[in-house]
This record gives structure tokens, sequence and C-alpha cells, in this order.
């Protein structure tokens, strides 16, 4: 009837580590775009892999949230936190597969640095839900969310260069069709950090309603 | 011995049963005062029922038996109770105990147990006329004061707190609340013991009184009752209530940390009260108030109003319920036993 | 009846104004940012610096409020609600900041009709907004800011219409495919401020109907 409390926190913190490790292969798959002799097939896979993973661990928690009697924190707000951080799994998973459907085999620096910048996130995310099950460390889960979202603003602007440098000079019909494959590209890479910035935020509102 | 009355079967038995019902009581009402201490997790359910227990029989050495005087002489003239009348009350009591538990229904069992021993009373003498109305009169009009003294002092303590701690988040001031809340919850559960245990006591002093083997002086009632009255309820504690950790803890309002060691101060203080002036109070109708007045002054939306209804409904019930069972079970007392 | 003993700490509902009045003041300066473009004589980026700055006011007292939020025992209204409240007006302000921001970022020269309506349009909504949120401590004012949220949707669909209407004008024969790109992106954005409007609307209208 009463879950062990570790259990909890220790599934929260192992589904946000499965997110870490899928960034971290989806930002080697994009450094690798434009070396040649790169073979995508496996880092895609490893994607794939970690996302999967991640589901299983997904479908324990929720199904632990509908057990449980007592949880260590409202509910509904970790279904909310949950489902989040899935989010963020599903926006890389697009963005691996993204490199096929979209035919990329090149990617300017700027892609390459929102990719860090996705995995810097999700590192973020990963130790500040490590830090949730201890109440006394709040200060510092609050602290990496606050850097979380200044990751995310800070992609804006590499954003904005990035789609600035595309639309610069028109070219022809295949210079537009890459432009076209590209925005989608970087749409999709905003939205891991989109989606890391939303689970910052669920993280705050779970702190501050257990404040 | 000499002088008895009746049978000293028939006296074990009673007195079996009276224990029993003090059980029940424990069973019934005692998973109150851990119900907010489980809900916020200060305690796991384990150790609150070993809490309240313990704390319920410490009330032995707190008060003293003002309320089981009330109970033993001050409801029905013992003259005209027999041992058919004190059956009668107890399977009053006990049958709608059972009932109400059955339904999760938090109804009073002290208020089955005066209901049970009028209704019983009044069956065999046919008339109000046994009924001693300075206390029982008390009695009724506590039905109504104490509930409502519970809201006010719950509410007031909430006010206090919030004031106090007005710059600091619930979870910070929740922090100060670690040790107060189970100050509070075993200052609950010894007004819990201390008004419970004593309407059992005092059915067996009535049955001893009747049995003649005492007076009405406290001096003749024997040690061992009073022990064995508050062993039964901290047993009944041990053993029984998780149901109703449900209900009260969840169902009338949310309670975190800080409101739940208001709603059981606030109930401690009031049933402690009652006790020292000898009023048997319901220690249901006591903690249901200081919840809704906890609630009230927190957000007036998260007293489930709906609930709260059904538990007056239960209230308006209960004395005429057990009292008619009572009467019921008398008849056929006489006739079979 | 004891509610009204409790501390009632008001100030986040003149938190939540002031931030709602930079949200208006920013989509005033979008719109006049889009009305300016191509005549010459505006100064975009002046007014794009304009957003800017409401931007980053706003999230001062977003800022302000979280801190609150952390060092009050009671809140008005939940404390959840504040916070979805906040973060969805913060999310519009962002948004205005993007589309701002887009003007440089796709180079664009010329506004359109239906850019200009569009811009109109959220500032309209933006409007209604802040007066929704400036009068939601009010009790008496309940259905007054319900009605304000209705018109904030009614609002949001009118825009979608016309955002069907710029779109069907983007891929007509013979249009260049590089601006209808940019267009298309342009549009999405304008639209995604009414999107989030119609977020904090609803954030509005569920708050009122809770305390009601």
């Amino acid at each position: 009837m009463l879950p062990k409390r570790t259990e909890f926190f220790e599934l929260l913190a192992a589904h946000a580590e499965r997110v870490l490790a899928g960034a971290n292969a989806m930002l080697r798959l994009v450094n690798s775009l434009g070396s040649g002799d790169a073979d995508i097939a496996p880092l895609i896979q490893e994607v794939n892999m970690n996302e999967s993973s991640a589901d299983q661990i997904k479908a324990d928690l929720l199904n632990m949230l509908h057990k449980a009697f007592v949880t260590p924190l409202n509910r509904d707000q970790v279904y909310a936190l949950t489902l989040d951080i899935d989010r963020v799994m599903n926006t890389i998973q697009d963005v691996a597969q993204a490199v096929s459907i979209y035919h990329i085999t090149e990617v300017p620096s700027e892609s390459r640095v929102l990719a860090a910048m996705a995995v810097d996130a999700c590192l973020r995310l990963s130790r500040a839900i490590t830090a949730l099950k201890d109440k006394e460390r709040s200060s510092e889960t609050v602290d990496l969310c606050v850097e979380i979202e200044r990751i995310e603003e800070k992609s804006d602007q590499v954003m904005h260069r990035a789609i600035q440098t595309l639309f610069q000079t028109e070219g022809d019909d295949q210079a537009a069709l890459r432009a076209f494959a590209l925005r989608q590209f970087y749409s999709l890479q905003e939205k891991v950090l989109r989606a890391t910035k939303a689970s910052a935020q669920m993280l705050e509102e779970i702190l501050i309603q257990n404040a | 011995m000499e002088g008895l009355n009746m049978s000293i079967w028939t006296l074990g038995v009673l007195i079996a049963v009276a224990l029993a019902f003090d059980f029940m009581n424990g069973f019934h009402d005692g998973a109150n005062s851990i119900s907010t201490i489980v809900a916020t997790g200060a305690l796991t359910p384990k150790q609150a029922v070993l809490f309240a227990a313990f704390f319920n029989f410490a009330a032995l050495w707190v008060f003293q038996l003002k309320v089981a005087a009330t109970i033993g002489k001050g409801t029905v003239d013992p003259s005209f109770v027999d041992y058919y009348v004190i059956f009668g009350a107890l399977m009053g009591a006990l049958a709608w105990n059972i009932i109400t538990w059955y339904y999760g229904i938090p109804s009073s069992s002290s208020h089955a147990l005066v209901g049970g021993l009028v209704g019983a009373t009044v069956a065999k003498a046919g008339s109000g006329a046994p009924i001693v109305w300075e206390g029982f009169g008390k009695i009724l009009a506590f039905i109504i004061i104490s509930p409502l003294v519970g809201v006010i002092i719950g509410g007031l303590l909430m006010v206090l707190v919030a004031w106090i701690f007005r710059n600091h988040s619930p979870y910070q001031a929740g922090k100060w609340f670690k040790g107060g809340q189970l100050f509070a919850a075993a200052a609950y559960s010894l007004g819990h013991g201390g008004n419970d245990a004593q309407k059992t006591i005092g059915i067996i002093w009535l049955l001893l009184i009747t049995a003649g083997v005492a007076t009405k002086d406290v001096a003749t009632l024997p040690t061992w009752v009073i022990y064995s009255c508050y062993f039964a309820i901290a047993w009944g504690t041990y053993l029984g209530g998780w149901r109703i950790v449900k209900t009260m803890g969840t169902k009338i309002t949310k309670l975190n940390a800080v409101s739940g060691s208001c709603a059981s101060m606030g109930g401690a203080i009031t049933l402690g009260l009652a006790t020292l002036g000898g009023i048997p109070v319901s220690t249901t109708h006591t903690i249901t108030g200081a919840i809704i007045g906890v609630g009230a002054a927190t957000d007036v939306k998260a007293v489930r109003w709906a609930i709260t209804m059904n538990l007056l409904v239960a209230w308006v019930l209960t004395i005429p319920a057990a009292g008619l069972i009572a009467a019921i079970s008398w008849y056929f007392g006489t006739k079979f036993l | 009846m004891f509610s009204s003993l409790m501390p009632q700490r008001r100030e986040f509902f003149e938190l939540l104004a002031a931030h709602s009045e930079k949200v208006a003041a920013g989509a005033n300066a979008t719109l006049r940012l889009i009305n300016g473009l191509g005549d010459g004589n505006s100064n975009a980026a002046a007014l794009v610096a304009e957003v800017n700055a409401n931007e980053k006011s706003a999230d001062e007292i977003k800022a302000k409020v979280i801190a609150r939020l952390h060092q009050s025992f009671t809140t008005p209204i939940n404390r959840d609600q504040i916070h979805s409240l906040i973060s969805e007006l913060d999310m519009t302000l962002n948004v205005l900041q993007s589309v701002a921001n887009a003007i440089d970022m796709y180079g664009i020269k010329q506004s359109t009709v239906e850019a200009r309506e569009m811009a109109s349009l959220s500032a309209d909504a933006c409007m209604r907004l802040n007066r929704a949120v400036s009068a939601l401590g009010e009790k008496g004012r309940g259905t007054e800011t319900l009605n304000m949220c209705k018109e904030i949707e009614e609002i949001e669909s009118k825009a979608d219409k016309v955002q069907q209407k710029a779109i069907t004008a983007l891929f007509q024969d013979g249009a260049n495919v590089w601006q209808t790109m940019k267009m298309r992106e342009f549009y999405s954005l304008q639209e995604a401020v009414l999107d989030s409007c119609q977020d904090a609307a609803k954030m509005i209208e569920e708050i009122l109907i809770e305390n009601s």
C-alpha cells in the first residue's frame, strides 16, 4: 500500500538518466554529420533504444502512481512531470529520425551548438531530479531549473542566427529545398529545449507546492 | 460473594461485553488521531497506531474519573438499572457501532452507548422517569456544543499559525510542526482515551452498583476495572481503524502537517476541557469539528460539505437508533435470558 | 468564516496585474513595429528594443512572484494557479518577442495586410488580458472578467480566419518560394501569440470558476 519513498525517486531519476543518454547519442549523431564516413544508423538505433527503455520506466512510474495510496509528492504533479520528461525523450528521438527523413547529410555549426545545448539542459534536468528526493536540496534544484531556462533562452539566439543565415541568400529550388529541410530540423532541435524548459517549470511548480 | 444480586456468570459476561464495546470504540475511533500524521507521512501507519494506543492508555494517569461518574450515575437513575438494561444498552451500542463501521460512517460510539443506556432504561420503566436530565441534558447539549467548540478552536489555531508564519512557505512552517504534529496527536489520543475509556468504566461501575458489589462512591470501584478499560481501548486502537483513516484524513478536507496539527490540537483542547468537566462527548464529533474549522480557515471549498452532511445525519440518528435497538434487545433479553 | 481572518496577501494580484501591463505594452510596440514596416521613417530597431525591454521587466516581475510564492504561508488563490497564470502571461510576451525579432531573422522588409491585421488582433487580446488580470482580485467583477475572457477567445478564432486567408495568398501560383517560406513562419508566430492569450484566458476562467 505504501511504496518506499526511495523507489519512487529512483524511478524518476532513472527516467531522466535515460533521457540524458538519448540526448548524448543525439549529439554524437549531429556532430558526425558531414564528416564523410560517419555511420548514422547505429547512433539512431542508440537513441531509439534509450527511448524504449525510458518508455518502460515511464510505464512503471505511472503504474506506481495509480496504485500508491500515499505518494511522496502530489500525485497529479508527478504524473505531469513524468509526461513532461517523456516528451523530452520523444523530441530527441524526433531529431534523430529527422536526420534520415529529411536526408540531412551536413549541418551548419549552429545546429551542433543547439544539440550541445540540449545535452547541457538534459544533464541539468537529470541532476535536478536526482536532488528532488532531498527537500533540503530544493534550492539546488531551483538553481538547476533556472539554468535550464537560461540555456533555452540562449538557444533562441542561436536559432535566430541559424535561421537568419538560412534565409539570407535566396538561391535556386535545390537551395530552397535544403533551407526548408534545415528549417524543420532546427524546429525539432528547438523543441527539445522547449521540452526541457517545460519539465524545469513543472519541477519548480512541484517545489512551490511542496514548499 | 455475598450480596451479589446476579449470577457471577451473568456479571462476567456483561463485563466482557462492555470491554468488547470499549475495544470496538478504540477500533472505531482511535484512528482519527492518527489519520493526519499518517496522511502527512510523519509516521508510518504501524508506528502511528502504536503511538496512539500508548497515549490512549496513558490517559489513565492524567484524568480523574469524572466522565465515568456522569455515565455511571448521572445519566439514568442507577436504581432502575438491572442487568437486562445493561445488556440491552450494550447490544444497542454495539450493533449501531458495527452498522456505522461497516458503512464507513464516523458516527459516535459515545452517543451510541448513552442512547443504548437511555433506550433500555426507558423501555424497562415504560416512561422517561429514570432519566437524570441534568446529566443527559448536558450530553445532548454537547452534541451541538463539542463540534462547534472544535470548529472554533481549530479555526482560530489555524488563523494564529497563519499569522505567525505569514512570511514562510507551508513547507518551511511544516518543519516547525514536525514535533508539533506528534505533540498534537499525542494530546488528542490522551483526550480520546480519557473521555472514551471512562464511558465503559461508567457502564461497568453501573453494573457493579446494580450487582451490589460497588456503591456510588468512587473508592469502591476496583482498580482492575479502570486498568482493563484503558487497556481495551488502547488495544482496539492498535488493531483497528485503517478504514476511517481514509474518511477523516482525506475525505473531509485535505490536511498537511500544519493544518493537521491545528486540527488535532483543536480536538485535543476541546476533549481535554470536556473530560476535565466530566462531560462525555463524542471524540468523532470533536475532531470532525476541528478539521472543519481548519478547513474553513484555509479554504472553504476544501471542506467536502456533502460528507460533512453525511456525518450530521449519522449524529442525529445515533441516539434514537441505538436507543431503539437497545429497547428491543432489552425486551428479548427479559424473555430469553 | 475564518478565511477572512487569515493573511490576505493582495500583493499577488498587484504583481499579476503589473505583469499583464507589460504584456499589453509589448503587444502595442509589436503592432507599431509591424504597421511601420517599409514606410521608411519608422525606427524598427527602437521598437524591437521596446518589446525586449518590456519582456525583460516582465521577467523580473515573474521572478518576484515566484520568490513570493516561496515566502508566503497563504495565497489569495491557489499557489499552482498563480504559478500557471504567470507562466501563461510570460509565455505570451515571449512569443511577442519572437514575432518582433523574427522580422530581422527572416529579413522581412514589407508587412502584409494580414500581418497588420493579426498584429492588431493580438494587441486587442493582450489589452483585454490586462484588464481581466487587473480585475481578478475583485470579487464583484467576476462576470465582467469572464466576458473579457470570452472576447479573447473570439478574437483568437477571428485571427484563425485571417491566418487562413494569409496562407492562401502565400501559396498562390507564381509565388516566390523563399517569400512563402518566411511569411509562413512569421504568420505561425503571430498566431502563437493569440493561442497563448487564449491559454491565459482559459486559466483565468478556471481561477474564476474555482473561486466563485
